[in-house]
């Protein structure tokens, strides 16, 4: 499974936008997105550039072996002190593996 | 009055990333790293999303984090930290001294000034206390006001014939100008 649809989320990105920018149909963007196909060269290359992700960590190929666990991530919330729920650990674990993957380019 | 465009060039500066993410449950998160993730949809007005920005970067500047198995005095301590460089960052002590003396004596006045929220101000009230010896007397006006009981409860206005009259009590209103 790719990861542009996660990506394209993060950064608020709407499928017609990426269809263009690659020249393909926002089907194609679709079926890249669950799994069916995977973009070309080209393609990749453009979603990289606009995603600031190496093309490896687009398709998903890149392991999260260098993310570390959630127990180990410093972080600080805003203003609140407690607990973090499920939901918010993921987002944590979001971040902190786009912010690694960016870095890695 | 710092802006917020004014508040990603400190952090800029700083080498501090921020980033605009759509997240599913947090608005605003730092790491040590001095990234700054902040989901801008959540945010209902510019005053809130520039004091949560002024306190994520009030983390990274004072180095203040901690992990989901710190303990709650740690947490705490690294909020205040935090909260207290935001105050700092967003209502410098010298200006909030001038503006007090220039007549902006209420939070909300003040909040209006430096464009922040009024918890905010009251927050930053309440860390300048100590300091503002010369505008003390009007610090202690800006406390909390305490839950009054019923005996001190404003009586009701008789109604007008055919009027609702809303009645907004005044007696401890102060004009900050």
């Amino acid at each position: 499974m790719t990861r542009i649809r996660e990506l394209r989320e993060a950064l608020g990105i709407k499928q017609e936008e990426l269809a263009l920018l690659c020249n393909v149909t926002q089907s194609t963007i679709s079926l890249w997105e669950i799994g069916k196909t995977v973009p070309r060269k080209k393609a990749l290359e453009k979603l990289s550039e606009r995603f600031g992700v190496p093309a490896g960590y687009i398709l998903g190929l890149d392991d999260d072996s260098n993310v570390p666990d959630i127990k180990d991530i410093d972080f600080a919330l805003s203003g609140e002190i407690r607990d973090l729920s499920d939901d918010e650990k993921q987002d944590v674990l979001d971040y902190v593996r786009f912010k690694k993957a960016q870095k890695s380019r | 009055m710092m802006t917020i465009n004014q508040l990603y060039e400190r952090a800029l500066n700083q080498g501090i990333e921020i980033d605009n993410v759509k997240m599913r449950e947090l608005r605003a998160i730092s790491f040590p790293e001095g990234w700054i993730a902040i989901d801008m949809r959540k945010f209902d007005s510019k005053r809130e999303l520039k004091c949560i920005l002024a306190h994520e970067i009030g983390h990274c500047e004072t180095g203040s984090f901690y992990n989901i198995y710190s303990p709650f005095d740690l947490k705490a301590k690294c909020e205040y930290k935090a909260n207290k460089r935001a105050v700092e960052i967003l209502m410098p002590i010298d200006e909030v001294r001038e503006a007090m003396h220039n007549g902006y004596r209420s939070a909300w006045a003040l909040a209006e000034l430096f464009e922040v929220t009024q918890t905010f101000a009251h927050m930053a009230m309440t860390f300048y206390a100590e300091k503002l010896h010369d505008v003390k007397h009007v610090v202690k006006r800006l406390e909390m006001p305490r839950l009054m009981r019923a005996s001190e409860l404003p009586r009701p206005m008789p109604k007008a014939a055919g009027h609702d009259v809303i009645d907004y009590p005044d007696d401890d209103y102060e004009s900050p100008f």
